[in-house]
């Protein structure tokens, strides 16, 4: 199964969204911000990245810039999760380069849809 | 200013022409009986000549008042301009406060809703007695959060429309500190904070309402352990001080730049407010501590160092006598 990194400064929401994506059998490693995410996608990369915006520092937007400006993490795909809803935020988040944008409060469901059509559509192109 | 170095500069243009026109004309009449008069000479002395010139002068009076009045329009016109981009600007800033709250309050309230949730959802299929606890766990602190920013919403609603509440009576500040303090306890621990309490046992009456007083005690506590480091520490003291008694609440936290100092009492303003802010709340915590401070006829006040920490001390008057006829009379 696929490794995914997720980030959020939220110390529970990692822990619910990790228990949701390891029970549908995924490997998830878990980043607390930004700087912490990218170096960990340097290192050893990921299958896929979920990404909060609201974090310290540095917002998931700036962090979904730098991945997707880094020809070596390009091709990641991103779903970035947040509780901004707002038409101005969805549209930022696919200017910066994000792949799909998960709205929370989210289901199980929702999140693992979201993450499934994202592998296959990134294994389709790879 | 700009304008009136430009109105200087024009009178003394229009000074210097007039004056060179008057003694060039004096300077040709002295000198015409010493030699013979050319041509220019003669047209100098014409009656032509003295029209001209006589015409010439308020003339040159004429353009520099209107070039002064000029110049007065344009300053105006300038300001205008200044005042109009200036409202522009505000405008523009009250624009994204909105956003800013928008999202601030949207983001304090759809966090602990999505913990709950989704520890709902997992709860539901869990079987293991340990991991259900650790579910039902997060659903409890998640509910208690929630519950916090409804209360400041309510509270701040409330005040919004002016209905504070407020029933003076005796307090006795040092239990009452006290029983705030113990109630942070478990975040204390968690954070693994160090309190410091300096709360002489015995301490003259101050006239407030026991609630409100809660109210500014538990969002300064809260504040000095939300914005502290880990391992830091809070100190909470209470002195007398003149009419008054003086509560002091530091910590040593993130502290705030000296340019946001003033402006931390205000509604909604976060000293971080990128989207993307390290600390939550919804930025009406110390609009309402300052709100109740002054209604109680104190004064709330804040020193502060960036990196190192920040002090917040308030003021309540001390109870006397005649407070009590008056509450037993109003």
């Amino acid at each position: 199964m696929a490794r995914l990194l997720l980030v959020d400064d939220e110390p529970n929401i990692r822990t619910l969204t990790r228990t949701m994506l390891e029970k549908a059998g995924h490997t998830v490693e878990v980043a607390e911000h930004g700087e912490e995410a990218l170096g960990i996608l340097r290192e050893r990369g990921a299958d896929l990245v979920i990404l909060d915006i609201a974090m310290p520092e540095m917002s998931g937007w700036e962090v979904c810039r730098i991945i997707k400006s880094d020809p070596a993490l390009r091709h990641i795909p991103v779903l970035m999760f947040t509780v901004m809803t707002r038409d101005e935020d969805v549209n930022r988040s696919f200017e910066s380069g994000a792949d799909a944008h998960l709205k929370k409060p989210f289901t199980m469901r929702e999140l693992l849809e979201a993450v499934e059509s994202l592998l296959a559509h990134a294994q389709g192109e790879g | 200013m700009k304008a009136e170095r430009h109105c200087g500069r024009y009178v003394i243009i229009a000074f210097l022409i007039s004056s060179g026109i008057i003694f060039n004309l004096l300077y040709w009449r002295f000198e015409r009986l010493s030699h013979e008069m050319t041509f220019y000479e003669h047209f100098m002395m014409s009656p032509v000549a003295g029209t001209v010139t006589i015409l010439l002068i308020p003339l040159m009076c004429l353009s520099g008042y209107y070039m002064l009045k000029e110049l007065r329009l344009r300053v105006r016109l300038e300001e205008a301009n200044r005042e109009l981009t200036q409202m522009y600007q505000e405008l523009k800033s009250v624009e994204e406060m909105r956003n800013s709250i928008i999202s601030n309050v949207s983001h304090e309230l759809k966090t602990p809703v999505t913990i709950a949730l989704n520890a709902v959802e997992l709860a539901l299929e869990e079987d293991d007695p340990e991991s259900l606890r650790e579910f039902l766990g997060m659903i409890r602190e998640s509910l208690h959060r929630l519950n916090m920013n409804i209360d400041t919403l309510l509270e701040y609603a409330k005040i919004q429309s002016g209905d504070m509440k407020l029933r003076f009576e005796p307090l006795n500040l040092p239990p009452i500190i006290q029983k705030v303090v113990k109630e942070f306890r478990p975040m204390v621990i968690k954070k693994k904070l160090e309190i410091h309490t300096d709360i002489p046992p015995v301490m003259p009456l101050v006239r407030g309402s026991r609630e409100h007083v809660k109210l500014v005690l538990r969002n300064l506590i809260g504040n000095a352990i939300k914005f502290n480091v880990e391992g830091g520490s809070v100190g909470v003291s209470v002195r007398e001080r003149g009419d008054f008694v003086e509560v002091c609440v530091s910590d040593t936290g993130i502290g705030i730049p000296p340019e946001k100092l003033d402006r931390i009492f205000e509604r909604f303003y976060q000293v971080d407010s990128s989207s993307t802010r390290r600390h939550g709340g919804i930025g009406l915590g110390l609009a309402i501590v300052k709100d109740v401070v002054q209604a109680h006829g104190g004064e709330i006040t804040v020193e502060s160092e960036p990196g190192k920490g920040s002090k917040f001390c308030f003021t309540l008057p001390l109870w006397r006598e005649d407070d009590g006829e008056a509450a037993a009379g109003g």
